[in-house]
C-alpha cells in the first residue's frame, strides 16, 4: 500500500511496482533500461518473465499517478 | 441519574422545554422535541444512559420538530434540525425516532475527525474487540445484536471509533437498527432483547431498534484493542466458511469502509496498516447465527501470533 | 442565557481577538461553535486560535471540535490544489492560459486562511475565445459536464459567464470554467482583458491569479450578486483577509480605488468597505473610507441599503427557530438590478435554485 502524502491518495501497488519504487527512491535518475536490469537482479527473475515492456508499463502508470516523473535526457 | 429513573412523561416534558441531554459515550447529545411519542421511545431505548445537565456543553444538539414537508406532504412530518439547518428531507411524523438515529449518525460522522471512524459494528469479549465492517447485505447489525446476548459486550452498531494514538476501539453504544427479517430473527434469538416499535416504509424498509444491554452501556467508557476483523457474509442456508484475508486486501476493504479515511490522510493510512497487521482478518460466510458465533469465538480465543 | 446578538457579537470579537474565548462557559461555547458552524467559519475560527497561540489553552471539547473542522477543510484544500493542477496540465498542453479564482486562488497565494474554507468547486477563468475549446479539452481528458435539464442549459447559455459545471468522475470537487468576472448581461460589465492584463503568475506553471487589487474587486462583486446565501459571512471574511494581507502595502489602497473607478466597480467596493468597517471592524485607512464615498448611492438609499446589506451579511445565530428569512427580497432586488434579469424570470429561477440546494446535504455543515 502506498500513500501519496502530496495528494492524500492511497494506492495499491503490486510487489513488482513496489520494488521498482524502492529502486527509484534509492537511485533516482536512472533510465528505464537501467531500472529494468536492476529490478530483474533484485527480484531474481528471468528477463523473459519480466520484460522491459512490463517495466515501462508500470512506470507509465506511476507517472500518470504523479508518483514518479520522467525528465528528458 | 439515568434516563430510566425519571418517568417517561417527565422526559417528554423536558424534551419539549429546554431539551434532554444524554451521555452517549464518547459524546453528549441534547435532544429537543415537542413530540411526546418520540420522547417516550427514547425513554424506552435509552433508559440505561446517564442524563446530563441540559446547561452543559453538548457535542451534538438536535431538534426533532413537526414541520410541513416542502412537497406539501399530506401527512404531518418531522424535521431534523442541527445547528440551524435541516440537512435531510422530513420524515413522516411517526418516524421521528429513526430520523433521530440516522441523523445523529450523519452528524457524528462529519464531526469526529479526532478519531478514525470505521463503518462497522463492534463487540468485545475478554479484552478483545471484533470489528464487523458494514457492506450491503452483510448482516453486521444482526450478527452484532445477537452476539450481545451471548456473552459479548456491545460497543457499537455503526461506528468503529479507533483512537489514532492507541489504536484501541472506543464504544459508542446506540440502539441496534434492525431491518426487515432481522427484527424477527433477533426476537426469536433472544427473548430478553427489548425491541422498540417497527417503523414500516423507511428508506431501508421496515426498521426497529434493539435496546443495548444495560451492562454494555454501563461499560461504555472502556476501550478495547482490536483482535479480529470479520467481514460477515450472510447467505441463507450457507455452510460456515471462514476465509483468511491477506493484509493488503483487508487494508483496502477497511479503508474503503471508513467514514473519514480521506480526511485523516496519512494518519489514517498508518492506523489502518497497524490494525490489519495485528488483527486476525476473515471473511465469514454463514447461514446460521450460532455457527457464526462459534467461529468468531474460536477466532478470538486463539493465541495472538506475530503478523503473517 | 445569551441572546442571538450576544452570540454574534462574541463570534465577531473572537475572530479578531481569540483571547476572549478563554473566559467562556460551556453553554456559551456550544452556542458559539454552532454559530461558527452555521456560518461556515468554524475551521477559520480554529485557525485564528492557532495563530494567536490560544488553541492549546482551550477546553477539550471546543478544541477538539475546531480541530475536527480544520481537518475537514484541509482535506478539501488538498483536493482543490490537486484538481487545479490536473486542469492546468490539460490547459498547458493545449496552450490555453488560465486564471485561478476565489478559493483556489487564495490557496495558490498561500494566504493563511485559504485552507479553512469548505471548498466545493474549483473556479478558473480562460479567455472568452478559448472557452469552448477548454470545455472540449477537459471533456476529452475525462471531465464530465453535469447532467442538466433544458432549463438550466438555456440559463447558462443566456445569462451566465461560465460553461455548465464539470466534474471528473469519482472526484469530490466540481469545476467551474468562467470567461469573465460578471455575467454578460449584468449592469457591471468590466472588460475581462483588463483582468488578464494585470494577472500575476503563481508557483504553478500556466496558472495565474488576479492581481491583489482585482482579487478584492472580484470578491466584492461576487459577494453582492453571486455568492451562496449561506456563505455570505464567510465571503466577507475572505475580503477581510485580503484587506489585511494586501493592505500592508501602502500603494494598495489608492490603486484599489483607482481601479474600481476605471472598471466601474465602485458600488461593490463601496459596500465592501462599509461592511468591513461595520461588521468585521477591519482596520482600514481613513483615506479609503472617505474615498469610496463617491461610489455611494444617493444618501437616503445609502442609509437604507447599508442597514439591509449589513443585516444580510452579519453572521446568523442558528438557535432561533423558525429561522428568520433575512433579506431575501433585498437579494432579489439586487440581483434583478445588477443582472438585469427581468423579475418574471428571476423569481422562478431563484426558487428553483433554492429548492435544489435545500435537497443537497453535501452543501451543509462542518
Amino acid at each position: 500500500m502506498l500513500f501519496d502524502a502530496l495528494v492524500g491518495g492511497t494506492h495499491l501497488v503490486n510487489a513488482t511496482a513496489a520494488e521498482l519504487l524502492l529502486l527509484i527512491e534509492e537511485a533516482p535518475g536512472l533510465t528505464t533500461g537501467e531500472l529494468h536490469a536492476r529490478l530483474v537482479a533484485r527480484v531474481e527473475a528471468s528477463p523473459e518473465a519480466l520484460p522491459l515492456a512490463a517495466v515501462d508499463e508500470i512506470l507509465q502508470w506511476l507517472a500518470r499517478l504523479n508518483i514518479v516523473a520522467a525528465h528528458g535526457a | 441519574m439515568k434516563v430510566g429513573d425519571v418517568p417517561a412523561s417527565s422526559l417528554a416534558l423536558q424534551a419539549a422545554r429546554g431539551g434532554v441531554s444524554l451521555r452517549i459515550p464518547p459524546i453528549t447529545v441534547r435532544v429537543r422535541s415537542p413530540i411526546a411519542r418520540f420522547a417516550q421511545q427514547l425513554h424506552t431505548l435509552y433508559g440505561a444512559y446517564e442524563l446530563c445537565d441540559v446547561a452543559d456543553l453538548a457535542d451534538i444538539d438536535v431538534r426533532l420538530l413537526p414541520a410541513r414537508g416542502p412537497r406539501r406532504l399530506l401527512a404531518p412530518a418531522v424535521r431534523f434540525v442541527i445547528d440551524g439547518i435541516t440537512p435531510f428531507e422530513p420524515f413522516e411524523l411517526d418516524h421521528a425516532l429513526p430520523l433521530f438515529e440516522w441523523g445523529v449518525n450523519w452528524v457524528f460522522a462529519h464531526r469526529m475527525h479526532q478519531h478514525l471512524l470505521l463503518h462497522a459494528a463492534v463487540v468485545e469479549r475478554g479484552g478483545r474487540a471484533v470489528l464487523l465492517p458494514a457492506w450491503p447485505g452483510s448482516g453486521k447489525s444482526t450478527l452484532a445484536a445477537s452476539l450481545a446476548w451471548r456473552g459479548w459486550r456491545y460497543l457499537s452498531d455503526e461506528f468503529g471509533i479507533v483512537s489514532l494514538s492507541t489504536l484501541a476501539v472506543l464504544p459508542f453504544p446506540r440502539p441496534a437498527a434492525l431491518k426487515n427479517e432481522s427484527i424477527d430473527v433477533i426476537r426469536r434469538f433472544a427473548a430478553q432483547a427489548l425491541i422498540g416499535p417497527t417503523f414500516p416504509r423507511t428508506r431501508k424498509g421496515a426498521v426497529a431498534h434493539m435496546r443495548v444491554p444495560d451492562e454494555s452501556v454501563r461499560r461504555a467508557a472502556e476501550p478495547a484493542s482490536i483482535a479480529a476483523i470479520v467481514f460477515p457474509d450472510f447467505q441463507k442456508g450457507a455452510a460456515l466458511q471462514a476465509r483468511p484475508l491477506g493484509q493488503t486486501a483487508a487494508f483496502l476493504k477497511l479503508a474503503h469502509n471508513a467514514f473519514n479515511y480521506e480526511v485523516l490522510g496519512e494518519a489514517a493510512f498508518h492506523a489502518v496498516a497497524a490494525i490489519v497487521r495485528r488483527a486476525q482478518c476473515r471473511i465469514l460466510r454463514y447461514g446460521d447465527l450460532d455457527d457464526a458465533h462459534q467461529a468468531i469465538h474460536d477466532l478470538v480465543e486463539q493465541p495472538v501470533h506475530a503478523d503473517v | 442565557m445569551p441572546t442571538s446578538d450576544d452570540i454574534v457579537a462574541l463570534l465577531l470579537l473572537a475572530i479578531k481577538d481569540p483571547r476572549v474565548l478563554q473566559a467562556l462557559g460551556p453553554r456559551e461555547w456550544e452556542r458559539l461553535l454552532a454559530c461558527a458552524r452555521r456560518n461556515a467559519v468554524l475551521a477559520y475560527l480554529a485557525h485564528r486560535t492557532e495563530s494567536t497561540g490560544v488553541h492549546e489553552r482551550l477546553p477539550d471539547a471546543p478544541r477538539v471540535a475546531m480541530a475536527s473542522a480544520r481537518a475537514g477543510a484541509r482535506r478539501l484544500a488538498q483536493l482543490a490544489r490537486w484538481e487545479v493542477e490536473q486542469i492546468a496540465q490539460v490547459m498547458r498542453r493545449e496552450g490555453i492560459p488560465l486564471i485561478a479564482l476565489k478559493g483556489v486562488a487564495y490557496l495558490l497565494r498561500d494566504m493563511p486562511h485559504a485552507d479553512t474554507r469548505l471548498i466545493t468547486d474549483v473556479d478558473v477563468m480562460v479567455p472568452r475565445a478559448s472557452i469552448d475549446a477548454a470545455e472540449r479539452y477537459l471533456q476529452a481528458a475525462g471531465w464530465r459536464t453535469a447532467d442538466l435539464d433544458a432549463y438550466d442549459r438555456s440559463y447558462y447559455r443566456r445569462w451566465s459567464h461560465e460553461i455548465p459545471p464539470m466534474r471528473y468522475p469519482g472526484r469530490l470537487l466540481g469545476v467551474d470554467v468562467h470567461h469573465t468576472i460578471c455575467a454578460p448581461v449584468s449592469r457591471l460589465r468590466p472588460d475581462p482583458n483588463a483582468f488578464w492584463a494585470h494577472a500575476v503568475a503563481t508557483r504553478m506553471p500556466g496558472v495565474r491569479v488576479l492581481s491583489p487589487v482585482d482579487s478584492l474587486l472580484h470578491a466584492a462583486v461576487h459577494l453582492f450578486f453571486d455568492s451562496d446565501f449561506d456563505s455570505r459571512f464567510r465571503d466577507l471574511i475572505d475580503l477581510h483577509e485580503m484587506a489585511l494581507a494586501f493592505g500592508e502595502d501602502a500603494q494598495f489602497w489608492p490603486a484599489l480605488v483607482a481601479r474600481a473607478a476605471e472598471l466601474d466597480l465602485g458600488r461593490p467596493l463601496y459596500y465592501t468597505v462599509r461592511m468591513l468597517g461595520l461588521i468585521v471592524r477591519t482596520p482600514l485607512p481613513t483615506g479609503v473610507v472617505a474615498e469610496v464615498e463617491r461610489f455611494a448611492p444617493p444618501a437616503p438609499v445609502a442609509r437604507w441599503m447599508t442597514r439591509t446589506v449589513a443585516d444580510v451579511l452579519r453572521p446568523v445565530d442558528p438557535e432561533p427557530w423558525p429561522r428568520r428569512h433575512r433579506g431575501k427580497l433585498w437579494l432579489m432586488y439586487v440581483r434583478s438590478h445588477w443582472l438585469r434579469m427581468p423579475a418574471h424570470l428571476l423569481i422562478p429561477h431563484l426558487v428553483r435554485k433554492s429548492l435544489r440546494r435545500a435537497g443537497d446535504p453535501a452543501t451543509q455543515t462542518q
